[in-house]
């Protein structure tokens, strides 16, 4: 155990309401960082159940309950294929798949990142009343984002088997690419949560971002499609077209590209070392922040 | 056995909203005149990067043992939530030591985790969930907590058709359903009509002979005789007196302490 700084609180004992640990112990800031995304994970029924209710709730006087997010993406796939499709002189049976496959992937990504400035803003009444880990809320909110992800591959398969895409052994291989894209997701999450409770123009400057990358991704577009006019450096070196790719790929019945994998686990591992290193020093800011 | 401890806590709150222009002035002004300006809340100060900041807690130094049960008393702004928030580990103190041991429980703003959208029986399930009970206790109590709330078939109703007073009702049934070693209570028990009071205390007397510790914030020290035996008497974030609950109590309704002077560090 590392010893706290000479101006560094010291709070012993952490104590989660319902768990006692062991008192007397000197808890120093990185324990702490640690042990809030440790105790976060093991309170999983916790955040599963806040991120169903968090379903439940947005759609509870609804007719067609969470269904609204199937029948939405639907109507907007459906949509762009049919006027896109003709734009890029495409086949619509190939050109639908690909799109579909993409803003699947893309919903997941952009929803978990639009809500991501406000995840500890919103939970203030909880972080102030409750010794719950911060880390709770960010694993609800990208489970939130999972489950909407869920409904939407309803579409997908409707997709599927409307036009015949090939199903292989490596569209299995979505379900790794699924668990590192949320790996990322929670890195990137806790980070621009933590920063926008303290800087409150992240927001707006987070959904304005996600509006150039939905162009600037070959999502609508593909490097096939627009017969190589884009320099592949526009592509590769854009972090999002990979995330994406790790799912897409499996989704379309292909094995995901190798660079992609590699820069997605890149992304997971150096991610979530840097966002750590900067979570042990902030933590305890957050409810100041709020 | 249960204890809390806290020495030389130091609680600066931030404030980022460009307030730091107008305030400069309004600081020299007071301590430059050499007068001292009273208002509620905490000494608005500049800390060591020269922000401007909340003073909510200055220095508090306590020691808390078994078969306290204390009144927290002091006017607005005082920094009574503040100290809860630090006793009940929610918030860090930017500096000094807490040491606490005993599982706690408190009962901040239970009604505010209330779902306005769920019924009330499942708001039981949620808001109890949250602050720490486990979900097999709490459908075993779930009976007993919808008794003491008395909201009869108001429990099927979603919890927005609730009046304030019957936010409270539920919020503190939920709260007080579970034995803790340390309670905390926050401006709880004066909320409710008078017969929901009178149960209120009752209960809280109920628990706290099942809980070591017990500390109570509250602006009416009448409610607090005969469920606390000690007091602290707080202003402007400082522990102004701690004592037998008679001798604080007598002090907090003499009003003589709220005479220290202007924060000294906004002359800095």
């Amino acid at each position: 155990m590392s010893l706290p700084g000479k101006d560094e609180p010291r709070v012993d004992a952490v104590l989660d309401a319902g768990t006692q640990t062991e008192p007397d112990t000197v808890i120093s800031a990185g324990d702490r960082a640690r042990r809030d995304i440790i105790d976060g994970l093991k309170a999983w029924q916790i955040w599963t159940a806040l991120a169903w209710h968090d379903i439940r709730v947005r759609y509870i006087r609804t007719m067609l309950g969470p269904f609204w997010i199937t029948v939405s993406m639907a109507v907007f796939v459906l949509a762009l294929a049919l006027v896109f499709s003709g734009v890029f002189n495409s086949d619509f049976h190939e050109y639908l798949p690909f799109l579909t496959a993409g803003l699947l992937v893309w919903g997941l990504i952009s929803g978990v990142l639009l809500e991501s400035a406000t995840t500890f803003s919103s939970a203030y009444l909880i972080i102030l009343s409750v010794p719950a880990p911060y880390s709770i809320h960010i694993f609800r909110a990208v489970l939130r984002q999972v489950i909407i992800f869920g409904h939407n591959v309803i579409v997908y398969v409707a997709v599927v088997l409307l036009v015949g895409v090939p199903v292989t052994p490596a569209t299995l291989l979505f379900i790794p690419g699924l668990i590192l894209v949320c790996i990322t997701m929670a890195w990137l999450n806790l980070l621009i949560a933590a920063a926008g409770c303290r800087f409150r123009d992240l927001q707006p400057i987070v959904s304005s971002m996600l509006q150039l990358v939905f162009f600037l991704t070959p999502l609508i577009w593909d490097r096939s499609l627009i017969g190589g006019k884009v320099h592949s450096l526009w592509i590769e070196a854009n972090p999002f077209y990979h995330l994406i790719e790790v799912m897409r790929s499996p989704l379309l019945g292909k094995a995901p590209p190798l660079l992609s994998v590699l820069c997605v686990v890149a992304m997971a591992v150096v991610g979530w070392w840097l966002t750590y290193l900067l979570f042990r020093r902030f933590r305890r800011r957050i409810p100041y922040w709020l | 056995m249960s204890s809390i401890r806290l020495d030389n806590v130091l609680v600066e709150i931030p404030i980022y909203s460009g307030v730091d222009r107008s305030l400069k002035f309004n600081l020299f002004r007071s301590t430059g005149a050499g007068k001292i300006l009273r208002s509620a809340g905490g000494a608005i100060a500049r800390d060591q990067r020269n922000r401007i900041v909340i003073r909510a807690l200055d220095d508090v130094t306590l020691d808390i043992n078994d078969g306290d049960r204390i009144a927290l008393l002091g006017r607005n702004g005082a920094g009574k939530t503040t100290l809860l928030r630090v006793l009940a580990n929610v918030l860090e103190p930017v500096r000094g030591t807490v040491r606490i041991s005993g599982r706690i429980s408190t009962l901040f703003n239970v009604s505010g985790l209330l779902d306005p959208e769920l019924p009330g029986y499942e708001n039981i399930l949620f808001a109890g969930g949250l602050i720490g009970i486990p979900r097999n206790k709490l459908k075993a109590l779930l009976p007993e907590i919808a008794a003491f709330a008395e909201l009869g078939d108001y429990l099927q109703m979603p919890v927005r058709t609730y009046s304030s007073g019957m936010l409270v009702r539920l919020g503190f049934a939920i709260a007080t359903s579970i034995e803790p070693d340390i309670l905390l209570m926050d401006e709880v028990i004066g909320a409710g009509d008078v017969h929901f009071v009178e149960k209120a205390v009752h209960r809280a007397r109920n628990l706290y002979q099942r809980s070591n510790i017990m500390v109570v914030a509250s602006h009416n020290p009448a409610l607090l005789h005969g469920l606390c035996n000690k007091g602290i008497l707080m202003d402007r974030g400082k522990v102004v007196m701690m004592g037998p609950l008679q001798e604080v109590a007598e002090r907090y309704e003499k009003n003589d302490w709220a005479t220290n002077p202007a924060p000294a560090s906004a002359a800095e």
